[in-house]
């Protein structure tokens, strides 16, 4: 019987590998590969017609350290990530909290949440580019119709990455609202129910039962918007092209701009590295505290 | 017995996907590599009549959903190019349309899939790729080439080099100037026949033509990533220049001089003090085109080239209505300029000396031959196709004006008036990177309003010194 179940514990095995090898193949060539190139890379100055090229040692990595434009770059991403979770990340988890607690017409809101998550997000914020137009788009005239002055919106240095980042509520707030309300439908109804038996009002309830048991989705949430903040450069492209004056320019998005404005490659792809180590390093910190919080 | 087989099968199942895989990434062997020698022994062997034959690979045929014109005017360009050249066989393909031609074409060279010559680089570019070894030193073509007196000279500073080598020669030369839109003065309340000449005229006819509630603007101002390029020809406008040459291969920095702070402030005075800009100064290349094409503004910087009635078509403007006229200038004794760019061939140094020879053929042939040319244009003329360049060879731009139909007799005089006061970019090292250094101190310079003439001063001394101490080779005061 011991030798059956070892037996079968061993088929399983073998067929799990053999359904995973593709998989890991594919991860090993289109991500690993081209991660370790990327570094290999770094090290060289590249010569595209003789490749590699010079080799260089951490001089490009000097380079980063001592470019003003790339400590630029990286205080837009910490700028951009604490807007961002103002901004994008908790009020999805306020909206699923109420949405959450609506008896009648919870399936209207979140489809009315979430298929404006459905749209190709390039497309809206091509959209609320014109809408910020300060000559004839709809934010101004809006603005002009209740006798307030117009704004210039992504011109304003010192508006221009919150005007960013409000489409971010329509385009991902959808989404993220939908994975917290799945979350919170795992809640046990019994434990709300001996909390209403013991007198806990709804903030009450919301603060000891509903958000500790989210919690841990919330971190996971946490965790990818972090990475998705600090890989962020289509945004700052399509609304600014990195302007005005830098002050959207992302650390991808200046590894963008010297590889495809300057023919650098080798700095764009250190800069590339640099930004992957900081996220790497972030996650795995945060990943190690929430693991002692367990 | 039966798992026995389960597990062979599935094995073999999952070698098989990832055999497929990796051989899909390796990309087929038999495709001739950039040097036109193709690796497939089956295509070489019992091929005699072919082995004379020099194979060479070009990017020049039109998009999938290019005009019939242009279908057209490429196969009739290919007929004679087979005609002349027997012994060359061309493996011609498409690049994908795009910005970043650019980086495919390094995408390529790296991959040794690079064509053979190409006709799409612009001339600004050649200085850095003759650092960077990615076009040919192609000399000894161009001394002993029979066309070498008759092209245009706008931007040989930039193909060759001080010891006398050639990297590349023009394809045609463009102009980039103010256009304007005849239409939106006169709706604006100005005089198209009354053109501004002076900085001051400019300013009074671009504040009366302004009306943001149409919305109506004077000069569509170039503020993006950009500006330095338009900058450099506003510079010229007020007497000065961008950099100057030292005696020992440098260069001084002198858009931090008077004419260059001049041009600045001016920049800021269009937006804040005329109000004859749009407030969008940020807004991006194709969003300007739109603007001035549309009728939203009266001037605007612009690539001549892109000035086409099929383009025209979409917002509904005839291209009758529009015009070319050089930079206004600060004052009168200061002459007019234009500023001169344009497309250059290259030839891949990665290909055999025959290999480059014959493209060079061939990609010259197309470029200058006066029968080729004349046909070209004949067939854009019945075909509606406007070409606003000036062609490769000087002494045919007459002709080639002649022969448009589709280009009003008025920018035809225009683009004559022009190609006289017609000034290239200079092509000093790390020309690029002083446009990339200016571009956030004059965004700064565009978007505070009450900017003093100290702080426009202060912020282009900040940058020239920033670029002394970064390229100290190119670069000296």
């Amino acid at each position: 019987m011991k030798l059956l179940s070892r037996k079968k514990s061993g088929n399983d095995q073998f067929a799990a590998w053999v359904f995973l090898l593709p998989a890991l193949l594919a991860f090993l060539i289109f991500k690993y590969y081209p991660i370790l190139l990327g570094f290999f890379i770094s090290f060289y100055e590249i010569n595209i017609v003789e490749l590699p090229g010079k080799f260089v040692g951490f001089s490009n990595y000097s380079r980063a350290f001592a470019d003003p434009d790339f400590y630029a770059a990286l205080r837009n991403n910490v700028e951009f990530w604490v807007i961002g979770l103002i901004l994008n990340f908790w009020p999805p988890i306020i909206l699923a909290l109420l949405v959450n607690e609506v008896r009648k017409g919870k399936t209207f809101f979140r489809m009315t949440y979430f298929i404006p998550a459905v749209a190709p997000s390039i497309a809206i914020l091509v959209l609320w580019k014109y809408i910020y137009s300060p000559d004839y788009g709809l934010a101004n005239a809006i603005l002009n119709y209740f006798h307030l002055p117009g704004l210039t919106w992504l011109n304003d240095v010192a508006l221009v990455k919150w005007a960013m980042y409000l489409p971010g509520l329509i385009i991902s707030g959808g989404m993220s609202m939908v994975i917290y309300m799945a979350s919170l439908n795992e809640v046990p109804k019994e434990m709300y129910e001996s909390a209403m038996i013991d007198g806990a009002g709804v903030a009450k309830r919301i603060w000891h039962i509903t958000l500790p048991f989210i919690m841990p989705i919330v971190k996971v949430m946490f965790i990818m918007d972090l990475i998705n903040r600090f890989n962020e450069a289509a945004v700052p492209l399509v609304y600014t092209g990195g302007g005005p004056v830098g002050e959207t320019t992302t650390l991808i998005l200046y590894a963008l701009k010297s590889a495809m404005n300057n023919l650098d490659y080798s700095y764009a792809i250190t800069l590339a590295n640099i930004a992957f180590v900081i996220i790497f390093i972030i996650t795995a910190l945060q990943m190690k505290l929430t693991s002692r919080e367990k | 017995m039966k798992t026995m087989l389960t597990k062979s099968v599935c094995l073999s199942a999952v070698v098989g996907v990832a055999l497929l895989t990796v051989a899909g990434c390796g990309g087929s062997k038999s495709e001739p590599n950039s040097a036109g020698k193709s690796s497939n022994t089956a295509e070489q062997g019992g091929q005699t009549e072919q082995a004379a034959k020099i194979k060479i690979k070009l990017w020049e045929k039109p998009q999938p959903d290019a005009p019939k014109g242009k279908v057209e005017a490429y196969n009739a360009m290919m007929a004679k190019v087979k005609q002349k050249f027997p012994n060359i066989e061309i493996q011609d393909e498409t690049l994908k349309p795009g910005t970043d031609y650019r980086q495919e074409y390094d995408k390529a060279l790296m991959a040794n899939e690079a064509p053979t010559g190409w006709r799409e680089l612009p001339n600004v570019d050649i200085p850095t790729r003759i650092k960077n070894g990615t076009i040919a030193d192609i000399s000894e073509f161009y001394n002993s080439w029979e066309y070498k007196d008759q092209m245009i000279d706008t931007f040989n500073e930039s193909i060759s080099t001080a010891d006398g080598k050639w990297y590349a020669v023009p394809v045609f030369s463009g102009f980039i100037n103010t256009l304007y839109n005849a239409k939106t003065i006169q709706a604006g309340g100005g005089d198209p026949e009354k053109l501004p000449e002076t900085w001051a005229e400019f300013a009074e006819m671009g504040q009366k033509i302004t009306d943001v509630g149409v919305p109506r603007f004077g000069y569509e101002i170039v503020g993006m990533d950009w500006n330095a390029w338009p900058f450099t020809a506003w510079v010229w406008s007020a007497g000065g220049e961008m950099v100057r040459p030292n005696d020992d291969g440098t260069y001084k920095i002198a858009f931090n001089e008077e004419a260059g702070v001049d041009a600045a402030v001016f920049w800021n005075e269009m937006v804040w003090k005329h109000q004859m800009t749009q407030k969008d100064t940020l807004q991006d290349w194709n969003k300007l085109q739109d603007d001035i094409m549309a009728g939203r503004a009266a001037f605007s910087w612009f690539d001549v080239s892109g000035l086409d009635q099929t383009a025209l078509d979409k917002y509904g403007q005839q291209m009758s209505d529009f015009g070319i006229m050089p930079m206004p200038v600060k004052d009168k004794s200061i002459t007019r300029p234009s500023l001169a760019g344009g497309r250059v061939i290259t030839i891949n140094p990665k290909a055999s000396k025959e290999e480059q020879k014959a493209a060079f053929d061939v990609l010259t042939y197309i470029t200058y031959d006066e029968e080729l040319l004349k046909e070209q244009w004949e067939i854009a003329a019945r075909e509606n196709i406007s070409d606003l360049n000036v062609p490769a060879r000087k002494d045919l731009y007459e002709l080639k004006l002649s022969l448009s139909t589709t280009v009003p007799e008025r920018i035809k005089q225009e683009l004559v008036a022009a190609a006289a006061g017609a000034k290239s970019e200079p092509f000093c090292p790390n020309w690029n990177d002083l446009k990339n250094a200016l571009s956030k101190p004059l965004q700064q310079i565009l978007l505070k309003k009450d900017i003093s003439r100290d702080e426009v001063k202060s912020l282009l001394d900040k940058t020239a010194d920033e670029l002394y101490a970064k390229y100290p080779d190119s670069f000296r005061k």
